[in-house]
């Protein structure tokens, strides 16, 4: 168990710029320490002492103005009331499942199907290596998944409605569509399939049997749009995406960003998901979360943030996805909050850390070019005015009433000069506000495209206020539900225990299973050559890499 | 839903006051073709201000009660006498808010009893961590602006000007709704 070091008042360094205190852990023993936020040079860093590894300064936040406009949508939630793990027993990071402390009810929750890969990424941490000590082959029965979705469901006062399942590399689980109708059969609404999306690709009917199975979405890996920054599955994800688009089945592509090796494509992977708009929902940018031992000088080499992502897209869109266009994932606060005083019942709510995520929509004119929400809806008055009716809801005042005059109010919020042509933003809040009628939105999603951010944590920048506050959460076969940022942050703690305690040695998985671990990894067979192919045109027979080609 | 404020509640019975409302210009001549500085300082005092302190802080949060808005309205107005006086700057509406979270300063913590702290959101969209509670009050209820006249909607010579103010919030758990107004003296300003 950790210990907590605490500083007096008065040790608080005088030099720094503080903006806020909160507790961290120390990257190498685990220790919980007091941290300080502060601003240097108009970006936000963490810094840390433990008594006995020494200081350990981080770059938090890569934009000091920004952070306050983030910080001032912070909005705490309203927790889990049912938690499996009590207070006494709770403190931060440790004993993690859900507990008393968390302030987040769980917005998605992973299963990990299966740890084993067809892929051996050298950044990836999710999946098991042959050979290593203690490598084990983690892949929970059907009933034990069950038990995990009726776990989540079971979740007070909002249960669990969107679950993702994951891997290492899901598809590899053959029963993989009899688990999506199980989750679904639990009352699952929303389950995502996290793929790197190669199997999808050498067998494209795998995209209609999830679709049927009760699939809502594929949320597939894309780190790049060219072979060097994406040598996963450049080849392959187009012909994943032509298999979603014909099973009508919806994609998010998920860029991992390392500063150095990808941040200069974001616009490009932005461009592609503009080119598939029709199959591509979102595109959503993971800020590196530095895992294992890192000096200083490589973390400053990979470490990239939030606010440098979001600059960088505003530099690579040629200014048609700017800054301001973000707002932090908490923002969305006064919408639940208006209709939890109108309908007089808890909502689901995104409360996680204002540091932890951000997004925007961006819509396609006729022009097909990327028109952020915020150029022509006032979100900040329509948040504002939200808040002010939910006020007067809880003062007293008549709901149907105040939602009447709410709904004739919305309108003014529209810049209907700005709006794209073909889109009734009005018509879409009134419905989705006032009817609870979200199949506007749906059609909103056919031509617009959510671009979000989410960055976990690792040991160096770990905020105890944002653990806390995580609402993305894995479901585990011993029943608790533990934040992604405990659970792979600390993975001595949490993922490693759990897939060593309900796993198996890979050699007695081979035994058991009757063939090798290798023998499913990807073999490049999208890529291979056929006679007459130059190399350039490996994958070129195909129409849609051409269209990714022609944005390169 | 927030349940109503009972007769034990923190400001029950406790009555909430607007202070004077202070107000001048930062230049008392000016010429016609610059603007007119007038910095406007009041606050609210009493009941919910004395209300809004840590042990209310940990049983609003409790009931999800987190945001306390405070809606400031303030307009600047030319003395012409009775209903004749004219707004040369309209009322204008100005919200802070205090948000509660659950904080994990080792200096805020300092036994489980108390761990909710209130943060305020300036009028201008910033956040702001004060480590005292007085700070976090003063912030809050405090409103403390420099609102600009256009010259052009002034006369040339003496203008006599007055403040015209108010505060508002809604209904929580230590406090029910309530409304303040006021206004300041009245100073002179001069157009050359």
């Amino acid at each position: 168990m950790a210990v907590i070091e605490v500083l007096r008042q008065e040790d608080t360094p005088k030099v720094l710029n503080v903006i806020r205190k909160t507790q961290s852990i120390c990257p190498e023993c685990n220790r919980i320490l007091p941290a300080y936020v502060f601003e240097r040079e108009n970006k936000v860093f963490m810094t840390k002492t433990c008594p006995d590894h020494g200081e350990t300064e981080e770059l938090y936040f890569g934009d000091y103005n920004m952070y306050l406009k983030f910080s001032s949508y912070w909005s705490d939630g309203k927790g889990t009331h049912a938690p499996n793990v009590k207070l006494e027993n709770c403190q931060c990071p440790a004993n993690c499942g859900l507990c008393t402390n968390h302030l987040s009810h769980t917005g998605l929750a992973n299963i990990i199907v299966t740890n084993r890969c067809d892929l051996t990424c050298w950044y990836c941490f999710f999946y098991v290596k042959k050979g290593l000590e203690g490598a084990y082959v983690y892949e929970p029965t059907q009933e034990q998944i069950g038990m995990m979705v009726r776990t989540l469901r079971a979740e007070r006062p909002v249960p669990g409605n969107s679950l993702q399942i994951t891997g290492g590399e899901p598809t590899l689980r053959e029963d993989l569509p009899e688990i999506i109708r199980k989750i679904k059969s639990e009352g699952v609404d929303h389950i995502q399939l996290n793929t790197n999306g190669i199997n999808i690709a050498l067998h494209p009917e795998l995209a209609k049997i999830y679709k049927e199975a009760g699939t809502s979405n594929l949320y597939m890996s894309f780190d790049g749009v060219t072979p060097k920054t994406n040598p996963k599955n450049h080849w392959e994800a187009p012909h994943a995406i032509e298999a979603c688009r014909q099973a009508h089945l919806g994609v998010v592509l998920v860029p991992t960003v390392i500063k150095s090796i990808n941040d200069h494509e974001l616009g490009g992977i932005i461009d592609f998901a503009r080119a598939n708009i029709d199959a591509v929902r979102a595109v959503n940018f993971q800020p590196v979360s530095l895992t294992g031992r890192m000096s200083k000088k490589e973390r400053e080499k990979y470490r990239i943030t939030i606010p440098d992502c979001i600059h960088r897209i505003e530099d690579q869109t040629n200014g048609e996805v700017t800054a301001d266009s973000w707002f932090p994932v908490p923002s969305c606060s006064p919408i639940t909050h208006f209709i939890e005083a109108v309908s007089n019942r808890p909502q689901y709510e995104l409360s996680i850390h204002f540091a932890c995520g951000a997004g925007t929509y961006v819509y396609m004119d006729n022009n097909r070019k990327l028109i952020p929400i915020g150029k022509f809806l006032d979100i900040r008055g329509l948040l504002e005015f939200l808040d002010e009716k939910a006020d007067e809801i809880h003062s007293g005042s008549n709901r149907w009433i105040t939602l009447a005059k709410a709904a004739t109010k919305i309108m003014g919020f529209i810049d209907k000069e700005k709006q794209p042509e073909g889109l009734n933003m009005g018509k879409m809040l009134f419905d989705a506000l006032v009817r609870h009628d979200y199949s506007a939105i749906g059609q909103f999603h056919l031509k617009s495209v959510f671009l979000g951010m989410m960055h976990f944590q690792d040991k160096y920048n770990q905020d105890e206020e944002r653990l806390q506050r995580c609402d993305i959460h894995y479901l585990t076969p011993d029943l608790r539900i533990i934040p992604f940022c405990s659970f792979n942050v600390i993975p001595e703690w949490y993922r490693d225990r759990v897939q060593k305690k309900y796993g198996m040695p890979v050699e007695e998985w081979e035994k058991s299973s009757g063939e090798k671990l290798e023998a499913k990894l990807y073999r490049g067979d999208l890529r291979k050559l056929k006679p007459g192919q130059k190399l350039d045109m490996s994958c070129s027979t195909s129409e849609i890499f051409q269209k990714v080609s022609n944005l390169q | 839903m927030i349940p109503s404020p009972s007769k034990e509640a923190p400001a029950a019975g406790r009555t909430t006051t607007l202070s004077e409302v202070v107000a001048g210009p930062v230049h008392r001549e000016t010429t016609a073709d610059q603007n007119v500085d007038v910095r406007v300082r009041f606050s609210i005092q009493g009941g919910l201000r004395d209300a809004y302190d840590r042990s209310c802080w940990q049983t609003a949060y409790a009931e999800h009660d987190t945001l306390l808005r405070i809606i400031f309205h303030a307009g600047i107005y030319r003395k012409a006498g009775g209903v004749l006086d004219r707004a040369v700057v309209k009322k204008t509406k100005f919200v802070k808010k205090g948000k509660l979270y659950w904080t994990r300063n080792p200096d805020l913590t300092d036994n489980t009893a108390n761990r909710i702290w209130s943060f305020v959101v300036d009028e201008d969209g910033a956040a702001r961590v004060h480590d005292k509670e007085e700070d976090v009050k003063d912030t809050l209820f405090t409103f403390d602006r420099t609102l600009t006249i256009p010259a052009g909607s002034l006369k040339k010579g003496t203008n006599t000007l007055f403040v015209k103010a108010s505060a508002r919030w809604f209904r929580h758990t230590y406090a029910g709704s309530g409304s303040l107004s006021g206004s300041s003296r009245q100073f002179d300003v001069a157009i050359l």
